[in-house]
């Protein structure tokens, strides 16, 4: 099996899987701590309930609540676009710069009113820690793959 | 070729990613009135938010103040006389844009149920609520319905998020 398919796609393949599982967490934030998203919509129209949102009145949950979400949004993106670039090291830089870019620009288009949203720095910082782990971690199940 | 396929699936995925976090978006109405608890359950409830003669409800960059309901309102045309068994319910708003850009607001942004059956609005008043604020600027104006005299329930909804469909409720005393 494994000699059927290239190095790379392996490592794609684990990459994209583990953005997918990024998506899921991020998703589960969402339900745990926001109470209004379009996730909720569809829940509601599908379900006709949603989970009851969980306070927010600690540090940890205060975080978790405000910048988890845009993480593991990083964090996916990071992942995805390691994976369709070919999850080579050397590519390794434009998935981060690439998901560092699109965070900038929807924050700036948040900050021009031009889409929904609050402008916050800690957002892209967020955002920007999620790349950072996410093309780390590409890196990393690359640099395995040498050895097996 | 590899690497133009490599670029494309990588600005398709931004896109999707994009569009992830449009829907993350969370602009919430929220029904600010005298009774604490009765603001704090609208807005846990955050369905269908219910503002009654007094509230202000807090959509976004818009400020709806709800003034006024007559329930019997005869100041209408007597040319525009409502249909036998019908009568006028007249319902008077102060909107207020806070936001940064203008909004449009006016009276087709309201729909009104008499009974849980849509019924037709009317629009022979010279207060019409009809306008594009600007941000900062404010507006006053009714909105008119005709409705049948035995109706039991009549509610007013105002659409708060066109892409979550969230109404809220002003309650017609």
């Amino acid at each position: 099996m494994r000699q059927r398919f290239t190095k790379s796609a392996r490592c794609s393949a684990f990459c994209f899987a583990a953005s997918v599982a990024a998506l899921v967490c991020g998703a589960v934030t969402y339900l745990l701590f926001r109470r209004d998203t379009y996730l909720h919509t569809l829940l509601r129209r599908v379900f006709g309930t949603v989970p009851q949102a969980l306070p927010k009145n600690n540090l940890l949950a205060f975080i978790a609540a405000n910048w988890l979400g845009d993480f593991f949004w990083g964090l996916a993106l990071g992942l995805m676009l390691f994976a369709v670039l070919g999850a080579f090291r050397r590519r390794a830089p434009f998935a981060f710069w690439g998901t560092v870019s699109v965070g900038v620009v929807f924050e700036l288009l948040q900050k021009a009113g031009l889409v929904h949203g609050t402008f916050d720095l800690w957002d892209m910082a967020a955002e920007g820690f999620g790349a950072l782990l996410a093309v780390a971690f590409g890196c990393w199940v690359q640099k395995k793959e040498d050895y097996l | 070729m590899k690497k133009v396929i490599s670029v494309l699936c990588a600005v398709l995925c931004c896109g999707v990613f994009v569009l992830f976090a449009l829907g993350s978006g969370e602009d919430e109405a929220t029904v600010s009135s005298g009774d604490s608890t009765a603001a704090a359950d609208a807005a846990e409830a955050q369905t269908n938010l219910t503002a009654n003669v007094g509230d202000t409800l807090n959509a976004g960059d818009l400020k709806i103040t709800y003034t006024a309901c007559d329930v019997n309102f005869t100041g209408y045309n007597e040319y525009l006389a409502p249909a036998d068994g019908n009568k006028y319910i007249r319902l008077t708003f102060d909107v207020e844009n806070v936001g940064d850009v203008d909004h449009f607001v006016s009276s087709w942004d309201f729909d009104c149920y008499a009974d849980d059956v849509a019924v037709e609005a009317y629009y022979g008043e010279d207060d019409d609520l009809s306008a594009t604020l600007s941000p900062g600027r404010k507006a006053s104006g009714s909105v008119c319905f005709e409705v049948p005299e035995g109706a039991r329930s009549i509610e007013v909804e105002y659409e708060t998020d066109f892409w979550s469909g969230n109404k809220a409720i002003f309650v017609v005393a």
